[in-house]
């Protein structure tokens, strides 16, 4: 007890300076931590992006003039996600056969995560992959035809998005519609889409507490799809 | 006294190692946050500028001077607009053009101040915990707020920085983003520039593609488009 009380203040000083220490030590792992994620976010975000841009860059290889490549994107209403789009392109196998080669992308729900108390839901983007033949002189089939069988799971995907929207743009930055009276009224009209713009963001997969100073990575590209010369069907007709 | 003295100087190094640590925390926080902030600029100026881009060339060239033309679309330089006469009163809505029908080409951007824009992040739900759906009217929206300023003006290549004092080809549009939740950067987190090149065959087919189309009207030299 003596020795306590004749060296109180060092015992004090020494707790004291042992704490600061502590609590030094513990927020230069937290913020090393936090670094290492944000760093890992920003790096999923700018590769899932390339890969998506690489996709819509190469939509509509092949085809000839005046012929739609996309089809129009389904959407949630609650959250505005796109749950399902599917884009083609064209190929000619060696014995000349006809080749269309259909994406997908598919929207599906992994876990929750909570910021700051608040829920997000997380998504994961699969890419799927269909070829389907068809005789040169054919009629190339549409999405509805693919058989379920056809459709194949491709990689180049990741779990913690947060959104994920594509939307079919005009140059006024509008979704073309077809227009009221108009057999399909309501519907995109995707022959009149200039743009294609995708945007997501990315969570960091590790939250650590107190939560992540970066909570979302925002990611959108606008890019332009290949122009029609000849004015689209939609303009020309009724149907 | 010498234990004072060395409790007083432990104490002072300690003050010393913690200011330190936090200072190098809040400036990491802070790069973390400009680096978020970056990566989203860069994306909206991709789209503000496909918009613009999207916009006719000239105020010669959009589709209602082409109409009023009997549909001639320009194709010399000495048909543009002067420098002089660049810019735009109302307003120019960067992302919905549709919203802002008379900022309809190119030059109506230049000169124009900040201007707030928004981006849309992930919508906050409330978790049903029984469904663990989410209740249909809790959904809120959340949006980024930046601002941006453009300036444009004619050059005489396209890889030219430097202002031409008579009509061109080429447009350079300079584009400046800032973001009010980084300090101290009154000129922005971000700078973009992209030339943007006069096309006829843009011009022709937004016309076409216009609700001023008068198919009566074809362009000389051309014979009229069979669909």
């Amino acid at each position: 007890m003596q020795i306590i009380l004749d060296n109180l203040i060092a015992i004090i000083v020494a707790g004291v300076v042992m704490l600061t220490l502590h609590v030094t030590q513990s927020r230069s792992t937290h913020a090393s931590l936090e670094q290492v994620t944000s760093h890992s976010v920003k790096d999923k975000t700018i590769i899932f992006g390339k890969w998506v841009e690489d996709d819509i860059l190469n939509l509509g290889a092949n085809f000839g003039e005046n012929l739609y490549r996309f089809d129009e994107p389904t959407v949630d209403p609650l959250t505005g996600n796109t749950t399902v789009w599917t884009f083609f392109s064209d190929s000619v196998r060696t014995d000349g056969t006809e080749l269309r080669v259909f994406k997908r992308y598919r929207l599906i729900e992994t876990e929750k995560a909570v910021f700051s108390n608040k829920t997000f839901q997380l998504y994961q983007v699969e890419r799927d992959t269909a070829l389907v033949d068809y005789p040169t002189s054919g009629v190339p089939p549409t999405t509805a035809m693919v058989p379920t069988s056809k459709w194949v799971l491709g990689t180049r995907s990741i779990g913690t998005l947060s959104f994920f929207e594509i939307a079919l743009l005009d140059r006024h930055g509008e979704t073309p519609r077809f227009p009221v009276g108009h057999a399909k009224a309501g519907e995109i009209d995707v022959y009149k889409a200039d743009y294609i713009r995708v945007r997501f963001g990315v969570v960091p997969e590790h939250v650590l507490k107190p939560d992540n100073f970066i909570r979302e990575l925002y990611w959108v590209k606008t890019l332009k799809v290949r122009p029609y010369w000849t004015p689209p069907p939609s303009l020309t007709s009724g149907t | 006294m010498t234990q004072t003295l060395l409790a007083l100087l432990a104490l002072v190094l300690a003050s010393f190692l913690t200011f330190n640590q936090q200072r190098l925390t809040i400036r990491s926080q802070s790069n973390m946050v400009t680096d978020e902030l970056e990566l989203a600029a860069a994306g909206l100026a991709s789209e503000a500028m496909a918009f613009i881009e999207g916009r006719s060339f000239d105020e010669r060239s959009t589709p209602e001077k082409i109409r009023d033309a009997q549909g001639a679309v320009p194709d010399d330089p000495s048909q543009f607009s002067a420098p002089s006469t660049f810019g735009y009163d109302g307003a120019c809505d960067y992302l919905h053009p549709a919203n802002t029908p008379g900022c309809d080409d190119v030059d109506d951007l230049a000169d124009r101040d900040w201007t707030p824009v928004s981006i849309e992040l992930a919508r906050e739900l409330v978790i049903d915990p029984a469904t663990g759906k989410p209740y249909p009217d809790s959904v809120r929206t959340r949006e980024l707020d930046f601002e941006i300023r453009t300036d444009v003006f004619y050059v005489d290549t396209a890889d030219s920085m430097v202002p031409a004092a008579l009509p061109t080809r080429h447009k350079r549009v300079m584009m400046d983003i800032r973001a009010g939740y980084v300090p101290g950067q009154p000129e922005g987190i971000l700078r973009v520039t992209r030339v943007v090149s006069y096309d006829p065959i843009k011009a022709d087919m937004d016309y076409e593609n216009s609700d001023v189309y008068d198919s009566g009207h074809t362009p000389p030299g051309q014979t009229a488009k069979q669909n």
